[in-house]
C-alpha cells in the first residue's frame, strides 16, 4: 500500500507558522518607536494607564526615605482608585510600609497613620503636612505629627 | 540599564544547572540546540525546587549555592539512568541534508522570537500582573533572601494569592538578588526568551515524535502560536511563559519515542515539577499528562518506574511549596480550591479509581464522556455575555454530580478478562 505524503500536513503547518509570525510583526509598533526605548515598562500595552502612576512612583521613590509608611491617595478621593494605586505602590515602593486608604474600593482610613502621603492629582486643600515632592502628576507630602 | 543585563544574565544559572544532567550519554540522541533548551527547563525547577526547599529550611538564599546545589543534582540523578539505555542512544546520525521545509520553518521560528523580542523591549506586550503580583511578591522575596511569610499572611496583600506557586517568583527573587533589584523591563523579556527556547528545544524532541520536515515545521508553528500570542495578549513578565516552557517540552517528550527511556521520563518529570509549581493551572495539566501517559503507553513502559519519574520531582517541589504554607501558618493548599486537607465525600469516586488495581483501555469510554460533559457544561457557563457567578453557584454542583459517578464506574474497568459470546449462549 502507498505511504500517504504528508505533504498536505507540512503545507498545513507551515503555512499556519508564516501567518501568524506576520500577523505578530504586523502588530508591532512603528520601527522608530521600537529603537527608542521606552520610559517606563507599560508604554505601549494594554495597562498603558499604569505608566503614568508608575513614572510618578518612580520620581516619588527617590523622596521617600525607606523604613518609613507611605499612604498614596488620589485628589479627588476615589476609593477604587486608591485600591489600585496602593497595590502598584507596594512593587514600586520597595523598603517601605504601604498603608491603603482604600482596599476592594473600600475605605480604610489608614492614611492618618502614614508617615508620608503620595497625592495623584492637585494639591490637596488643606495641607496634608510639608510638601517635599511636586510634580504636574501630584505630589508627595511628609506628614507632621503634633 | 545595569540591573536588566544582571537580571537576564543570572537566568543563565537554569542552563548551566541543568547542563549536568543533559551532558549524559542518554541524551546524545538529541541535538545540541535540543539539549541546551531543555537543560533551561531543567534548570529553572532544580533551582526554583531548591529555593523552596531553602525556605522551609529557614536557610537564606545565596545564588551561588543554589546553582550548585541544582547543578550537584542535575548530576546525581544521571545515577538514575542506566547505562544499557545510553549504549542504545547513540548520537544523531548525519541525516540528509537541511531542506527547503526545515530552512522555511527556522526562518519563521527566527523571525518571530525578533517579533516577541521587539514586542517586549518596546513595552507592548508587557502584562499588568507584572506590577500588581509577580513584581511585587518577587522583590519581596529577594529583600527578604527567602519567601516572605509576612508578606503572604499580610491580609491587605491577599490579591497576590499568597499560596500560588512559587517558581516564577522564587526564579524573578534569584535574578534580583543578584542584579541587586527588581528589573522590571528585564523580567518582560522573558516572554521572547521562553519563546526562544521553545525554538531551540522543540524541533529536535519532536523529531523523536515524527518524520523530520514535520517536526520542524510543527515546531514552528507552536514558536509562532506563542510568539503571537504573548504580543496579542501581553503576558511579558507574567507567569504564562515559563509555563509554556514546561508544559510544551513535558508534552513534546510524552508523544515521543524518547519517552519509553529512564532520560525522558526523567526529564518529562523535571518538566511537569516546572509546570506544577509555575502556576495553578499547571498541577491538574501534570497529573492529566502523566496519568494518560502511563495509561496509554503502558505496554511500553515499565509502570512503577515511569510513574516514579513523572511524578516524584513534582510531589517533591510541590510537596516543599504546600510544606511551607502549613508550617508557616499560611494555607493548607490553593485558596481558589479550598483547603486540600479537607475531606469532600464527593472525591470518593476519583480514589477507587486511582486504586483500581487493574485497568484496561475501556476506562477512557467513563473518561472521555466526564471530559466532553465538562466541557459542554463550562462552555455554556461561559458562552452567554451575562456574568455566570450566580448561575454557577446556584447549578454546578448539581450539573457536575453525574462526573463523579462516572469516575466511580470508570474504576471497575477491566475487572474482567474480555469474553467472546457465541449467539445462543445463555449468558447473552
Amino acid at each position: 500500500m502507498k505511504a500517504r505524503s504528508d505533504l498536505p500536513q507540512l503545507l498545513l503547518l507551515l503555512t499556519g507558522a508564516s501567518a501568524l509570525t506576520a500577523l505578530s510583526v504586523s502588530r508591532l509598533p512603528p520601527l522608530p518607536d521600537i529603537l527608542r526605548p521606552p520610559s517606563t515598562p507599560f508604554d505601549r500595552s494594554q495597562a498603558a494607564a499604569a505608566a503614568a502612576d508608575y513614572r510618578f512612583f518612580w520620581e516619588a521613590a527617590g523622596w521617600i526615605p525607606r523604613g518609613v509608611s507611605v499612604t498614596p491617595i488620589s485628589e479627588p478621593r476615589d476609593p477604587a482608585r486608591e485600591t489600585t494605586l496602593h497595590r502598584e505602590a507596594v512593587g514600586l515602593l520597595p523598603g517601605r510600609k504601604i498603608l491603603p486608604a482604600a482596599v476592594w474600593n473600600q475605605p480604610t482610613h489608614f492614611e492618618g497613620q502614614a508617615d508620608f502621603l503620595i497625592v495623584f492629582g492637585p494639591r490637596p486643600s488643606p495641607p496634608p503636612g510639608i510638601l517635599v515632592f511636586e510634580t504636574e502628576k501630584g505630589s508627595a507630602w511628609r506628614r507632621v505629627r503634633p | 540599564m545595569r540591573a536588566g543585563y544582571t537580571f537576564l544574565l543570572a537566568l543563565a544559572g537554569c542552563p548551566l544547572s541543568g547542563l549536568p544532567l543533559l551532558a549524559h550519554s542518554g541524551f546524545r540522541r538529541l541535538s545540541l540546540p535540543c539539549r541546551a533548551g531543555l537543560s533551561c527547563a531543567a534548570g529553572a525547577a532544580l533551582i526554583s525546587g531548591w529555593m523552596t526547599v531553602f525556605a522551609l529550611l529557614g536557610i537564606a538564599w545565596q545564588p551561588a549555592v543554589l546553582v550548585l546545589m541544582a547543578a550537584l543534582v542535575s548530576y546525581l540523578l544521571r545515577l538514575l539512568l542506566p547505562p544499557s539505555e545510553a549504549a542504545e542512544e547513540e548520537a544523531p546520525a548525519r541525516e540528509s541534508r537541511t531542506g527547503l521545509a526545515e530552512r522555511l520553518a527556522l526562518v519563521v521560528m527566527g523571525v518571530s522570537v525578533l517579533a516577541a523580542l521587539a514586542a517586549a523591549a518596546s513595552a507592548s506586550a508587557t502584562s499588568p500582573d507584572l506590577l500588581l503580583f509577580w513584581g511585587p511578591k518577587a522583590q519581596a522575596f529577594a529583600a527578604a533572601r527567602t519567601v516572605d511569610a509576612a508578606l503572604l499572611r499580610e491580609p491587605h496583600l491577599d490579591y497576590m494569592h499568597p499560596s500560588y506557586p512559587p517558581l516564577v517568583t522564587n526564579l524573578y527573587a534569584f535574578a534580583s538578588i543578584v542584579a541587586g533589584r527588581f528589573a522590571w523591563g528585564a523580567a518582560t523579556l522573558v516572554f521572547p526568551l521562553a519563546v526562544g527556547v521553545l525554538a531551540l528545544a522543540l524541533p529536535g524532541m519532536l523529531r523523536r515524535a515524527a518524520p523530520r520536515r514535520i517536526a520542524w515545521a510543527c515546531s514552528a508553528l507552536v514558536v509562532s502560536t506563542f510568539g503571537f500570542l504573548g504580543n496579542e495578549l501581553d503576558v511579558g513578565g507574567n507567569g504564562d511563559p515559563w509555563l509554556w516552557v514546561f508544559e510544551i517540552l513535558a508534552m513534546a517528550t510524552l508523544v515521543g519515542d524518547f519517552a519509553v527511556t529512564r532520560a525522558g521520563q526523567l526529564l518529562a518529570g523535571l518538566c511537569l515539577a516546572g509546570a506544577a509549581t509555575a502556576k495553578i493551572e499547571g498541577l491538574p495539566f501534570a497529573l492529566a499528562a502523566a496519568a494518560f501517559f502511563l495509561l496509554l503507553r503502558s505496554k511500553e513502559l515499565r509502570l512503577r518506574s515511569a510513574a516514579a519519574f513523572l511524578v516524584l520531582p513534582s510531589i517533591i517541589s510541590l510537596g516543599a511549596w504546600f510544606a511551607f504554607g502549613a508550617t508557616r501558618r499560611i494555607n493548607y493548599g490553593y485558596e481558589q480550591s479550598g483547603r486540600y486537607l479537607d475531606l469532600h465525600w464527593d472525591h470518593l469516586p476519583l480514589v477507587a479509581l486511582i486504586a483500581a488495581p487493574r485497568k484496561s483501555r475501556l476506562i477512557l469510554l467513563p473518561l472521555a464522556v466526564s471530559a466532553a460533559l465538562a466541557a459542554f457544561l463550562v462552555f455554556i457557563y461561559l458562552h452567554p455575555d451575562a456574568d455566570p457567578g450566580m448561575w454557577i453557584e446556584w447549578s454546578a454542583g448539581r450539573v457536575f454530580s453525574p462526573i463523579t459517578a462516572l469516575l466511580a464506574l470508570a474504576s471497575v474497568c477491566g475487572r474482567t478478562a474480555r469474553r467472546r459470546v457465541a449467539p445462543g449462549d445463555p449468558r447473552m
